[in-house]
């Protein structure tokens, strides 16, 4: 099994397990996961993690004639670990920064939009308005194309009941940004970051997207991110700001976590 | 025999000699070219539906299509075309009147404003009552329709700035106005988007007279912001497709084209630097025995608008298309721009390995 692999479920082999699956914003629930254990805080069911970021599974998906299918080395992954673990569910972080290609960081040509449902997000002057609907469907053949198949074959491989969990809003602060780049740091220098704006409604008109997938998906049921981690304009709160430009912290990990407690409570489809 | 004018005039001239011992298609009513056009020439383009293939076949030969409105290049191309980019120089959609044309050049610089500017609709989407089809569902907020209005017409004004031929092909006579201020209608209101109101809306039908005044009003109106514009008319050849005068489309069809063909003959003889290109001959004319017009009897066919594009080019930039010189159009798009989604999606995606990587472990 790949080293990335969760090693095992931790805890009473009595409580319901879950299968943590994702990217990026895996690491946020995982480092809550782990702080619970120290503090022996657990919530009230098991868990195991299958991270994706690995070069292994690289890529996401593969062509099969007419369609496109999980990595056979993800799905072998999956299959060994319900096989070991016996979850009752799979929690979904899969993806999720697909917003950020468009507007962490200014485009050449900068643009804007305009969100209907968010009047009150300003468009930037002297920028080139693009069209609302080209936007969502730009922004919707790229989400899709990764999301949809991702989900089903989830659904499909595991034969469990799939939660799809919503990424983290975007940090306001460009500054905030600008001092943990990452590996965007040239882009950062070169183009600068984005207005706050055009990052909020990117990642608005994602989450609607997303939602979509989720249906398209058999539908997915899809968990918003927790709103007591925004502020009051829907940014990731300050105190939830991880040291990178778009993930969340461990703070904002134990947020998701309570989610995922509650709706345990309530069988997923 | 005694001598007369005719025994002197060229073989053009001649219906036997130049059109019936012809073959179709090699018939060329063109004859020669008012003026010339390089590659270097940037061309505007405005007009009716056939207007589009001009456009199209420009940028397909290599030649300087002039665009000020082109979509973003997040945006694949059709996608782009579906929402009106690239059709023509600017954004406008189809020009069918005279009248649209000098209205469109004086609102873009801010001497007209329609009062009936906005037609909601009932799901709350947005309809641009002079642009009702350039977004197939409408604008999705006021917002957006008034900042892409704004930037429509500073398109327009660059147009106007940026030109050196401007192709304008007439398309009707026939068109709905509004009765408070004259404003022109491309589509009667109702058919692509708010409500018909007898008492708002007038059906007109421009006389060769009011035809001539209006496109000569847009011409001087561009040549004042831009002198030496050399400008082609043409008339196209598409049928109406439905008139709103109580008789047969196909004699309103004939009075329009009569009208504007007039109206291009008069321009051409009396301004600089203005000509009249006969597509309209070129697809409608005898010898071609109906061969352009597709099983509508309305579109043209690829043929059709090849062969005039052929005959444009050969005589007004002395290229032959059919000689396979095609050249595939110059990207308006920087490098830059194209390759910065592709970096980005890079950039996006080692940072997230990186967030990930940071724990080789994850345990439970």
């Amino acid at each position: 099994m790949p080293e990335a692999l969760e090693r095992d479920i931790v805890g009473r082999t009595d409580l319901p397990g879950v299968l943590a699956v994702g990217h990026s914003h895996l690491v946020s629930i995982n480092d809550a996961w782990q702080q619970a254990a120290k503090a022996a805080a657990r919530p009230g069911f098991r868990m195991a993690f299958l991270q994706l970021l690995v070069p292994e599974y690289q890529p996401l998906l593969s062509p099969q004639g007419n369609e496109v299918i999980l990595n056979p080395r993800i799905r072998r992954a999956l299959e060994a670990l319900i096989g070991q673990q016996a979850p009752a569910s799979i929690a979904s972080f899969v993806l999720g920064n697909e917003h950020s290609v468009f507007g962490l960081v200014n485009h050449p040509r900068r643009f804007d939009f305009a969100l209907p449902e968010r009047p009150d997000l300003p468009m930037e002057p002297g920028t080139e308005i693009v069209p609302y609907d080209m936007m969502r469907a730009m922004l919707g053949e790229a989400v899709k194309r990764f999301m949809v198949p991702v989900l089903s074959s989830l659904r499909r491989v595991s034969g469990l009941p799939v939660r799809h969990f919503c990424s983290p809003p975007p940090i306001g602060s460009a500054a905030h940004i600008a001092t943990y780049p990452g590996i965007a740091a040239a882009k950062v220098r070169e183009l600068g970051v984005a207005p706050s704006a055009l990052r909020l409604k990117l990642w608005l008109l994602y989450v609607g997207i997303v939602a979509e997938a989720c249906a398209e998906a058999g539908g997915v049921p899809f968990v918003p991110s927790p709103v007591a981690a925004q502020d009051g304009v829907g940014f990731l709160d300050e105190p939830f700001w991880s040291r990178t430009p778009t993930h969340g912290n461990q703070r904002y990990g134990s947020l998701v976590l309570a989610q995922l407690a509650e709706l345990i409570k309530a069988p997923a489809r | 025999m005694t001598d007369h004018p005719y025994r002197y005039l060229p073989d053009h001239c001649f219906w036997r000699r130049s059109v019936a011992s012809v073959p179709p298609e090699e018939v060329d009513p063109v004859v020669r070219a008012a003026f010339r056009i390089t590659r270097e020439d940037r061309i505007a383009t405005a007009g009716s539906c056939f207007a589009q293939h001009i456009a199209r076949h420009l940028q397909r030969y290599g030649f300087r299509f002039l665009v000020t409105e082109s979509a973003h290049p997040l945006f694949a191309p059709a996608l782009a075309e579906r929402f009106g980019y690239g059709i023509f120089t600017a954004r406008y959609g189809n020009i069918y009147t005279s009248r649209q044309l000098v209205q469109l050049l004086h609102r873009a610089f801010g001497l007209f404003r329609p009062a009936e500017d906005l037609w909601p609709r009932p799901d709350g989407r947005l309809i641009d009552p002079f642009r009702p089809e350039i977004q197939p569902n409408g604008f999705a907020s006021e917002a957006e329709y008034r900042a892409d209005r704004e930037q429509h017409f500073a398109a327009v004004r660059r147009a106007v700035a940026e030109m050196d031929v401007f192709v304008f092909t007439l398309g009707l006579t026939e068109g709905w106005i509004s009765r408070q201020d004259g404003a022109a209608f491309p589509l009667c209101p109702g058919a692509a988007g708010g409500t018909f109101d007898p008492n708002r809306h007038l059906f007109e039908n421009r006389s060769v007279g009011e035809v001539i005044a209006d496109t000569e009003e847009a011409i001087l109106f561009i040549r004042e912001r831009h002198p030496g514009v050399r400008i082609v008319l043409t008339v196209s050849p598409v049928p109406l497709v439905a008139s709103a005068l109580d008789r047969s489309v196909l004699v309103s069809t004939t009075y329009s084209k009569a009208v504007l063909r007039v109206a291009c003959e008069e321009l051409a003889g009396r301004l600089e630097d203005v000509a009249y290109f006969p597509a309209y001959e070129i697809i409608t004319g005898p010898h071609t025995r109906g061969r352009y017009y597709a099983n509508d009897l309305r579109s043209i066919t690829e043929a059709g608008v090849e062969r005039v594009m052929q005959l444009f080019l050969g005589h007004y930039a002395g290229f032959d298309p059919t000689a396979g010189e095609v050249s595939d159009a110059p990207s308006s798009e920087p490098a830059t721009e194209r390759w910065t989604l592709l970096e980005m999606e890079q950039v996006v995606g080692v940072m997230c390995e990186e967030e990930a990587l940071d724990r080789p472990r994850m345990s439970g």
